[in-house]
């Protein structure tokens, strides 16, 4: 609420002005300070050169003197976009500043800080520039691609869109040049780690940069595999092969991987956790970019329900059966999977007497309810489960009404009552 | 030696046995080959420790380069190595180990202790104990 003109204020809250750097009490009195509205202006004229940079850059096609800068930083949304000298890497600053979060950001930013609205369209992107810069991208990257399918060396068209060409198409080339890059991540909001955060783990990832094949590029992009030790395993597999030809990449890292990797377990206080989170990978973010493929990321159903032959000689584990005989009745009966493990047990002593139980693995078991793991209570979890299980009680119940009762129409139904009325009419 | 001293699976129908048939206990699933470094190192911690959690957890290897376990391998996504999952009453056990893949362990531990700690503490997650009664659980267990 603005302070009424004419009053004086009642002593505000501190608060802090990001542009000035300073705390005031002066509340929105301060936004039309003598300084707020230099630092205001010379923030606003900073961002209004680089967007004008980027635009001229990118969106109409002509080089600028200056390269665009490969991170601009958005005072509006409070983020780095990040981009490398790559055509198709700035798209994740063009996008964001056509975005209509960003927009929503400027007009907040603007109402906070003070300035005309009407200054908004010159502080971000429209779309129909984005549509314009996208049909010169494709036509770009289609005469890149016929000007340098011939060629070997460095060509005379845009450096850029050699490298951008031969991530995306010349997958066989890439590879056998070894050439890091991690263009294809600069199209994800989520940006990889870029340098190891470990200190001890630098040489690895040094060593290791090198050694990305752009299959394991395009792969493992949206997350990102910094230091991750892959060789390039040839160059001619497919995506479709990646699932399980990376997981040979520790058997095909080098000796000197090896040496790094057995320093990695021995080393430092907790080297399994920083290792852990060395090699991290996100395979859900590797099936997205490589089609769905039903796992349990995809929330498949597990293969071991899929069992369909269940014959007793099944392999049992040594250590296995009942192991708490004794104790059985102390356990919690509200234990993850107790109904599992019940029907399970009495399926067992079943086949050890010889009876053969029928397989009855269905998709039902699974709690596919709530977000135990993920999120939420368990109170959640249960009212989720309840209403589910409701609305699939109300479902049957209809589908078996559907069944039993044949459908009259209204009309019918109505001549019926009518012819019914009527007789009752009759008889009285 | 840790490979001959645990139970090795190599193929579908034994990991779903596996799966399916350790009731009440925490399954340790190790997904990997005996021949890896880092494996090796994990196999080790693993059958040390094995006797010392026997009695609320069964721990198995698993062959990966056998090829019925590409089923498995396929529905883990398993592309690093060594690759370690839990079960509890055949339902896969997500763990938060400050990487994006919540469904399992990559790599080795850094010692018996640690990965003594990570069983025992799906213990009274899955019994849904308290704290507490765990520790007097496992006063029990010792006795």
């Amino acid at each position: 609420m603005p302070p009424k003109p004419g009053k004086k204020p009642p002593a505000a809250e501190l608060e802090y002005c990001e542009l000035c750097r300073h705390h005031h009490d002066l509340g929105r009195r301060h936004r039309y300070g003598r300084k707020h509205r230099a630092k205001l202006e010379a923030a606003l004229t900073t961002f209004r050169s680089k967007l004008s940079d980027l635009r001229r850059a990118l969106l109409h096609g002509s080089p600028s003197p200056q390269p665009p800068l490969p991170r601009l930083w958005c005072p509006f949304c409070s983020t780095e976009l990040v981009d490398l000298d790559n055509r198709s890497a700035c798209s994740n600053a063009i996008y964001h500043l056509a975005s209509g979060e960003h927009l929503k950001a400027v007009k907040d930013f603007l109402r906070k800080h003070g300035g005309g609205m009407d200054q908004v369209d010159s502080l971000r992107i429209s779309e129909d520039e984005v549509a314009k810069w996208e049909k010169s991208c494709e036509s770009l990257s289609k005469g890149a691609k016929t000007g340098t399918e011939g060629l070997i060396g460095p060509s005379l068209g845009p450096m850029k869109d050699i490298q951008n060409e031969s991530t995306c198409d010349n997958l066989d080339s890439f590879a056998q040049t070894n050439i890091p890059s991690f263009s294809n991540t600069a199209s994800y909001v989520v940006m990889p780690l870029q340098s190891p955060t470990n200190g001890a783990y630098h040489p690895i990832s040094a060593a290791c940069h090198g050694a990305f094949s752009s299959g394991s590029v395009s792969y493992s992009a949206p997350y990102g595999t910094v230091g991750l030790p892959i060789t390039a395993w040839g160059s001619s597999e497919t995506h479709e092969q990646q699932g399980v030809l990376s997981t040979n990449c520790f058997h095909s890292t080098g000796p000197e991987m090896k040496g790094h990797q057995s320093t990695i377990l021995g080393n430092g206080p907790s080297p399994s956790i920083s290792y852990a989170a060395h090699v991290q990978q996100s395979h859900s973010g590797g099936n997205l970019s490589s089609g769905p493929k039903a796992n349990v990321h995809t929330g498949a159903p597990p293969p071991w329900l899929k069992a369909n032959e269940h014959d007793p000689k099944n392999f049992l584990l040594r250590s296995c059966g009942p192991p708490l005989k004794g104790k059985l009745r102390k356990l919690n009966p509200k234990r993850v999977g107790a109904a599992w493990a019940e029907r399970r047990r009495a399926e067992m002593e079943m086949e050890k007497r010889g009876e053969i139980v029928p397989e009855t693995s269905d998709s039902s078991w699974l709690p596919n309810f709530g977000g135990v793991w993920q999120s939420g209570t368990r109170k959640e979890s249960r009212k989720d489960f309840e209403k589910k299980l409701k609305h699939h009680d109300t479902k049957s119940n209809h589908e078996l009404s559907l069944e039993i009762k044949p459908y009259i129409s209204k009309r019918m139904r109505a001549g019926v009552d009518k012819s019914e009325q009527l007789g009752s009419h009759m008889e009285q | 030696m840790g490979s001959a001293l645990l139970p090795t699976l190599r193929q579908k129908r034994e990991v779903d046995a596996a799966i399916r048939d350790t009731l009440d206990k925490v399954l340790v699933l190790r997904f990997g080959r005996a021949a890896d470094a880092a494996c090796l190192h994990l196999d080790d911690i693993l059958a040390k420790s094995s006797w010392d959690i026997s009695k609320f957890a069964s721990v198995a290897l698993v062959d990966m380069d056998s090829e019925e376990i590409q089923v498995y391998i396929d529905y883990f996504d398993i592309t690093l190595v060594p690759a370690t999952i839990f079960f509890f009453n055949a339902h896969h056990m997500k763990m938060d180990s400050g990487t994006p893949d919540h469904t399992k362990w990559i790599g080795s531990f850094s010692s018996k202790q640690d990965f003594i700690d990570v069983v025992e503490v799906r213990i009274p997650l899955v019994l849904q104990l308290s704290l507490t009664r765990m520790h007097f659980l496992r006063e029990f267990c010792a006795n």
